[in-house]
C-alpha cells in the first residue's frame, strides 16, 4: 500500500549496495529523520545504466535522487538531507560547532579510513605496522574529541557520528581479519564507549549489513590487494 | 564584532582561498604569515591535529581546513553570499568542491613522479581538466553562475598555481584551445578585483617551490 500522501508526494530514492558504509550513512540519515524512501540495490560488478547516468563521474554509490534531483557523494548528500528535512537535525545551529562536525567527518574520511583501510586491512608486514601506528595516532585524536560526550554530536547523533559510524561495525571485521586490536578499551575507553553507544542506537542497530558476509568480502579484498604486491 | 585572525603562508593556495573569501565578504581580519619550518605556538595550539595552515581564529575559537573555513565564513557572515541559496544547487557546488579537493591534490603530487607513474598522472590530469571544462563549468561564466562563489575559490589554484606546477614538473597540460571555457574562466577569475589584488607572483613561486622539490 502506498503510504505517501499525494499532496506532499515526493520521491526519494537511494542507490546503494549491501556492503557500502557510505550508502549506509545516507540510509541512517533518512531513517533518523523519518523520511520515506526506496532503495535501489546495485551490484558494483554490473552497474545499472541508471546509476551510470546519475553518477557518470564516479560511478559509485550512494546516489540520492529527490524528486528528480540527483546528488552524489555521501557527505554532500548528508548536508542536503539536513537542509531539506529539518526535523532531527544532524548539524548544530552554531557555526563553530558545525565547523567542528565537518572537520571530524573530513578527518574520518581523509585520515582514519585511509590508515585503517589502506594501511592495515590491505597491507602486511612492515607496511601494516606503519599503517597500524598511523591508525593509533588518528584514533588518539578521536578519543580526545569524544571524551566527555555521548556522541560526537553531543547528546544526539550528528553528522560526525554518521560519518565515523563505520567504526562501530566494520572495524571489528578488520580487527578479526588482521588479528589486531585497534580500538582497545584500555587505550581508547571513550571511543570504545562511543562505539557501543552508536552500534546499539535505535535505527543504527537495525541497519548493519551482515557481519559474516562482510568478513568474507573483506578477506577477498585483502587477498586481492596483497596478491597485487607479490612479485611474479 | 569579535576579531578575526588568519594564519597562512604566502605560497599556499589553501591560504589564499580564505583570504579571497574574507575580502569578497568584506570581513576585516588580521593576517599572520607562518613559517612552516618553525611553526608558531599559536598554530600548533589551534590546529593540533594537522598542524597546517590555513587556520581561522574568530573570537578565540579556531577553525581548520580551508573548505570547512569557507562554509563557516558563509554561515557567520551571510553578506555577499558565496554559496547558492537552494539546497540542491548547494549540493552541486559542494560536489564540485569535493571533486577538485580529491583530484587536484593527486595532480600535484603524481606529476612529480617519473616514468609510467608520471605518464598516468598526465593522462588523469587531462581527464580531470576535461571533466571540469565540460561538466563543472559548462557554459557558465563562473562555477555557480554569474558571480564568484566558493567553488571558484576552491578551483582558484588553477588560475595561478597550475602553470607553476606545469613548469616545475616539465609537463604541458593546459592549452587554451583544448580548454576554451576554462581558459575564459581563468581570465575572468583573475580579473575580479579581489583576486587580482591577491595573487602570489609567478616568479617568486617558481623559486619557492623549486627549492622545496
Amino acid at each position: 500500500m502506498d503510504e505517501r500522501k499525494y499532496n506532499m508526494a515526493e520521491e526519494v530514492k537511494v542507490f546503494s549496495t549491501w556492503a557500502s558504509p557510505f550508502a549506509l550513512r545516507v540510509i541512517w540519515a533518512l531513517k533518523l529523520k523519518g523520511v520515506e524512501f526506496d532503495t535501489v540495490h546495485e551490484d558494483l560488478i554490473n552497474k545499472s545504466p541508471l546509476l551510470l547516468q546519475y553518477n557518470p563521474i564516479h560511478k559509485k554509490v550512494p546516489v540520492l535522487v529527490h524528486d528528480g534531483k540527483v546528488i552524489c557523494e555521501s557527505l554532500v548528500i548528508l548536508e542536503y538531507i539536513d537542509e531539506t528535512w529539518k526535523q532531527n537535525p544532524l548539524l548544530p545551529e552554531d557555526p563553530h560547532q558545525k565547523a567542528n562536525a565537518r572537520f571530524w567527518a573530513k578527518f574520518g574520511d581523509d585520515k582514519v579510513m585511509q590508515s585503517i583501510g589502506g594501511g592495515v586491512l590491505l597491507k602486511e608486514g612492515k607496511e601494516q605496522e606503519e599503517g597500524f601506528a598511523a591508525s593509533m595516532e588518528n584514533l588518539k585524536y578521536l578519543e580526545e574529541e569524544i571524551r566527555g560526550k555521548k556522541f560526537f554530536g553531543g547528546e544526539t547523533i550528528g553528522l560526525a557520528d554518521i560519518a565515523l559510524g563505520w567504526l562501530a561495525h566494520y572495524l571489528d571485521i578488520v580487527e578479526e581479519i588482521v588479528g589486531l586490536k585497534l580500538i582497545d578499551q584500555e587505550k581508547f575507553p571513550s571511543l570504545a564507549a562511543w562505539k557501543q553507544e552508536f552500534a546499539n542506537a535505535p535505527i543504527i542497530r537495525e541497519n548493519w549489513p551482515d557481519r559474516d558476509k562482510l568478513v568474507t568480502k573483506y578477506v577477498v579484498v585483502r587477498e586481492a590487494n596483497l596478491g597485487k604486491g607479490t612479485p611474479k | 564584532m569579535a576579531e578575526v585572525k588568519l594564519l597562512g603562508t604566502w605560497p599556499s593556495p589553501f591560504s589564499y582561498r580564505v583570504t579571497w573569501a574574507l575580502k569578497l565578504k568584506g570581513i576585516p581580519y588580521e593576517y599572520f604569515e607562518e613559517d612552516l619550518s618553525n611553526k608558531s605556538p599559536l598554530l600548533l595550539q589551534c590546529n593540533p591535529v594537522h598542524k597546517k595552515i590555513p587556520v581561522l581564529i574568530h573570537g578565540g575559537k579556531s577553525i581548520c581546513e580551508s573548505i570547512v573555513i569557507l562554509e563557516y565564513l558563509e554561515e557567520t557572515w551571510p553578506q555577499n553570499p558565496l554559496m547558492p541559496d537552494d539546497p540542491y544547487e548547494r549540493a552541486i557546488a559542494r560536489f564540485w568542491v569535493k571533486f577538485v579537493e580529491e583530484k587536484g591534490v593527486e595532480v600535484w603530487i603524481k606529476l612529480f613522479s617519473s616514468g609510467e607513474e608520471k605518464e598516468k598522472a598526465v593522462k588523469d590530469s587531462l581527464e580531470m581538466l576535461k571533466t571540469i571544462e565540460e561538466q563543472a563549468l559548462g557554459k557558465k561564466k563562473f562555477f555557480c553562475g554569474d558571480k564568484i562563489s566558493s567553488v571558484d575559490i576552491a578551483y582558484g589554484w588553477m588560475a595561478r598555481w597550475l602553470e607553476v606546477i606545469e613548469e616545475l614538473a616539465g609537463v604541458k597540460l593546459f592549452e587554451p584551445q583544448k580548454f576554451p571555457r576554462l581558459h575564459a574562466w581563468m581570465k575572468d577569475f583573475k580579473d575580479e578585483p579581489v583576486i587580482k589584488g591577491n595573487l602570489p607572483g609567478h616568479d617568486e613561486m617558481l623559486v619557492y617551490f623549486k627549492h622545496k622539490l
